[in-house]
Formats: structure tokens, C-alpha cells, sequence
């Protein structure tokens, strides 16, 4: 099956990289941000390191979707390289992570339409510290 | 620039019973009062809030004369923006006195923000991750680990703040809490509490300007404005809002804003005696002192530790409480600084005063779009 959304067909993130001088952006956007030339679609790489992480102790106003009973969760940038890409963790207790931990995508829940909208960065080192 | 702040107004800032446009008109009338002057000399005229109205439309009670009355909105840069537009008036002879004002009243808790407004796709949104707190806390994790200093500071920065306000008739937060209070608290995200975050509140700002020369006729206590600088980002900065972030970060608008600031004003770092800086939270405020050019980055502690930034300390900060001891009306903030610092230059902060007659202050805005408004004022 062929993700769509912000996903790759590849189970990756589809990001974007400028044509002219090279900057990466997520999710894709048509322009570049430094230089304004067009850019081209790109799969992300789908391990990285955790570069910044906090916990969302409160619930947030909408557009939030989240479950009735809200639980604290974990959200961070994890450096790709190229980019670092924002996002939510999973995998571990909420105070479990720190700067530096290897991470790997997993793509998440999707629409009725097949659009995948949400993902999830999780321990590359597999489950809990 | 030959610029030079006659007058000053503010109304407190907290939870009142009366709308955002009478605090706006109550400050702007304090403001003129204090200048000694009526509102038909004020030749230009520029202001705004997010939530409260159109500040233009603050004329049909300070009076219809016919005066231009620019209205701005620039997230926490729009008191900045008023200033900004009123110095540049009077400097390129537009007008010899002008007001600025800025006032706003929120809803209680964070604002809630929609992601098509900033061109987000909104799976942002749903999935939990468009929550301002959140910004502050990632960007202070990442500056604690990447400058090796202690969540402590944190504590310590927030507990000056609110001992300042504790001595501030006119600032929301009285009650003085230890640092161990703070770290105590309940953890919003993490590393800050809540305690360390300036909440939306409510209140209003003003301040009156003229020529220096006019300045010299009409008052004996007139502030000069050195020199007041805007700047927005540049690619590769950190700001709120955003899914990714590039592989080499940049500069924020607030390291632009201030080094240009002070070189228009031909000064450094070490001639200022008393500063306001923006604190939305105190990771923000305790990387600000090194934007600003106060320390190297990583060196705050001998800045912060051991009452450093209190009234009697090495730099005086956020005299007034600042926005975590005053919360933030969005449209007043910016002006509350510059009252707050023409205040303590001309001795009139009462028992939060800074000793030894301080000559130049410094103010700092920073917000949302990445945006710096930074000023050097002196006696």
C-alpha cells in the first residue's frame, strides 16, 4: 500500500529539498525558505538522534485530537542530518528520555482517505531505558 | 536620534473589571498628564492590541483633532512597532509629540492558536504539537544542555522577577516565592513550571514623545531614546510553530535587534544600569542576557546567582517584575518596559528603585514570528 499524507511511499516522511542551495524542509513545501527556488519531494531519513524533547503535561484547546482521559506525552526534534524534524515519542515512560537517544519513525494513524497524520518517533535501541 | 520620552502612563497590569480600550485610554491620558501637556500638541500618534480593539479608535475620547493615528499589530513587537513609528516621525519632522499607546485584555490560559493561520498543515495541530509552552520548553532543553547550565537558574531568575513585582503596586504578581517554590511547582513542560511562565493577562501602556529640543523646553526630566531597533528573523533561527528546524540554526532577530541597538547608540553592554528583558518564560530570559550582548552564552550564572539581576544586584532585570511577575497583554507589554525603565532613570520606582542614579536603561522585546524590538534609553 502506498502511504499518502505526510508520508513517503517508502515509510518515510516526505520532506522537501531546495533545487538550488540544498535546504531540506518538512513537510514539503513548494518554495525554499532561504533562497525562494523551487524544490523537489524527498524521503527523510527515518533514524536520527534526539536533539530537544519536553513532556505536554496539560491538555491542549483544539485543534487537539487526543484521547478523553489525557495523558501526558512527549514531544521532541529529532536531527536528521539535513533537518531536524518535530515530533511526538513514544516507547518509554514520559521522563525517560534524554538529549542524544536514537530514534526511528514509525507511521502512524490515517485518515478514511488513506492520508496518513500522524507519526511517531520511537527508541531505535528498542523499548524502555 | 534626537528623540526623547516626556512622559509616562501605565495602567496596572493583572485582572480588572473594565474593558481593554478604557486601560488603553487610562495610560494614554497618564502618560500625557505626566508629560504635562494636552492631547491637541500631540501631532502624531500610533498603538494597538490583539484582543481589545482599534487603538485609533481611542480618539473619540481623547479628543477628535484630526490627528494621524497609525494602528499596528505585530505580536509582542506591536508596543516596539508604536514606539518605533512615533521616533521615526518626530526624527523626520513629521511631528514635534507623540504618544504611543498599547493596551489588551485575554482569556485566561494559553492562547490557542489555529495552524492555517501560520500556513501549518493541520495534522499539526491534532496530533498536540501547535502549544506555545511547548516552543519555550524545547528551546530551554536544548540551551541547558548545549551551554551546560543548571535547570537551578531557572528557579533563580523567576524568584528575583517576583520579588521585584512583590514591591511593584502596579504589577499582578505580590506574592515573593522561594526558589524552591519555583522548581517545586507544578511541572507544565518540562523543564518549566509554572511558575516561570508570564501568563495572557490584562492592562494598558503609554508614553509620550518629542524632539529633544522640544523636549528640553517643556520638561526637566525628559528621557533620551538613544536608539530603538526592529528586526525580523533570518533563515535558520528557532521559533515557534515550526515541524522542522534547519541542520546549521542562526541568530535570533533579538542578537540583530540589540547589536544594532547599541551601535546606533554608540554604547555596549557594560554602560547599561538597569534592563528589561523579554521573560515570557526564564529560559527566555536567561537566554536573552546573552543575546543582548550582557554575557557569553553559557555564563549566566555570574549574572544570576546570588541576587545578580535583583534592583540592588550587578545588572538590575525586570525591575518592574517583568512579564512573569506583570503577565503579558500582548498590545502594553513592550511599552510597560520603556515606562518601567524611564521610571527607574528618572528615580521614581519608589521601593524598587535601582540605587546610585542609574543613566542608561536598555529594553528588549522578542515574539512570535520571530520578531526584536530593542531600545537604549539614558538621562
Amino acid at each position: 500500500m502506498t502511504a499518502r499524507g505526510l508520508a513517503a511511499a517508502t515509510d518515510a516522511l516526505l520532506g522537501a529539498v531546495c533545487t538550488v542551495c540544498g535546504v531540506h524542509t518538512f513537510p514539503v513545501q513548494a518554495a525554499c525558505p532561504r533562497c525562494g527556488a523551487a524544490t523537489e519531494s524527498r524521503a527523510l531519513p527515518t533514524t536520527g538522534t534526539l536533539w530537544s524533547w519536553t513532556v505536554q503535561r496539560f491538555q491542549p484547546k483544539p485543534p487537539y485530537e487526543g484521547p478523553d482521559n489525557f495523558e501526558p506525552y512527549v514531544v521532541g526534534y529529532v536531527d536528521l542530518g539535513e533537518v531536524k524534524v518535530e515530533g511526538r515519542l513514544d516507547g518509554r515512560p514520559v521522563d525517560g528520555w534524554t538529549i542524544g537517544d536514537p530514534v526511528m519513525l514509525v507511521l502512524g494513524d490515517a485518515d478514511d482517505d488513506g492520508a496518513v497524520w500522524t507519526y511517531r518517533w520511537v527508541p531505535a535501541d528498542g523499548g524502555d531505558s | 536620534m534626537s528623540v526623547s520620552i516626556i512622559g509616562v502612563g501605565l495602567h496596572p497590569f493583572g485582572r480588572f473589571d473594565i474593558s481593554g480600550r478604557e486601560m488603553g485610554l487610562i495610560a494614554a491620558r497618564a502618560a500625557l498628564a505626566d508629560a504635562g501637556i494636552e492631547w491637541e500638541r500631540v501631532g502624531f500618534a500610533a498603538g494597538g492590541s490583539r484582543d481589545s480593539g482599534y487603538a485609533a479608535a481611542l480618539v473619540s475620547e481623547l479628543g477628535l483633532t484630526g490627528v494621524p493615528f497609525m494602528q499596528v499589530y505585530n505580536g509582542c513587537g506591536t508596543a516596539g512597532s508604536a514606539v518605533l513609528a512615533c521616533a521615526q516621525a518626530i526624527e523626520s519632522g513629521a511631528a514635534e509629540i507623540a504618544l504611543a499607546v498599547g493596551f489588551d485584555k485575554h482569556a485566561r490560559g494559553a492562547f490557542g492558536s489555529n495552524p492555517a493561520d501560520y500556513g501549518l498543515p493541520m495534522w499539526y495541530g491534532r496530533d498536540g504539537m501547535m502549544v506555545t509552552t511547548q516552543f519555550f520548553a524545547l528551546k530551554t532543553q536544548r540551551y541547558l544542555h548545549e551551554h551546560g547550565l543548571d535547570e537551578r537558574l531557572l528557579g533563580e531568575i523567576t524568584a528575583t522577577e517576583l520579588h521585584n513585582s512583590s514591591l511593584n503596586p502596579a504589577a499582578w504578581r505580590r506574592n515573593a516565592l522561594s526558589v524552591d517554590d519555583i522548581m517545586g511547582a507544578q511541572m507544565v513542560n518540562d523543564p518549566l513550571t509554572s511558575y516561570m511562565f508570564c501568563s495572557p493577562s490584562e492592562g494598558g501602556a503609554a508614553v509620550v514623545l518629542a524632539s529633544t529640543e522640544v523636549a528640553r523646553q517643556i520638561s526637566d526630566r525628559a528621557v533620551e531614546v538613544r536608539a530603538i531597533e526592529f528586526r525580523t528573523r533570518r533563515f535558520g533561527t528557532f521559533e515557534v510553530f515550526n515541524p522542522w528546524l534547519a541542520a546549521e540554526l542562526t541568530d535570533s532577530a533579538t542578537v540583530d535587534a540589540a547589536s544594532a541597538a547599541f551601535a546606533s547608540a554608540d554604547m555596549t553592554p557594560s554602560d547599561v544600569d538597569v534592563a528589561q528583558l523579554q521573560d515570557t518564560e526564564a529560559g527566555a530570559a536567561l537566554m536573552h542576557l546573552a543575546e543582548c550582548g550582557f554575557c557569553e552564552h553559557g555564563e549566566q550564572a555570574e549574572l544570576v546567582l546570588d541576587g545578580g539581576l535583583g534592583v540592588n544586584g550587578r545588572l538590575p532585570v525586570n525591575t518592574d517584575g517583568g512579564l512573569i511577575g506583570n503577565g503579558e497583554p500582548i498590545g502594553a507589554s513592550g511599552l510597560r518596559q520603556i515606562v518601567e525603565c524611564v521610571t527607574q532613570l528618572q528615580g521614581r520606582a519608589g521601593d524598587r528603585q535601582v540605587p546610585n542614579d542609574p543613566e542608561v536603561g536598555f529594553t528588549q522585546v522578542y515574539g512570535a514570528p520571530g520578531i526584536s524590538v530593542c531600545t537604549v534609553l539614558s538621562r
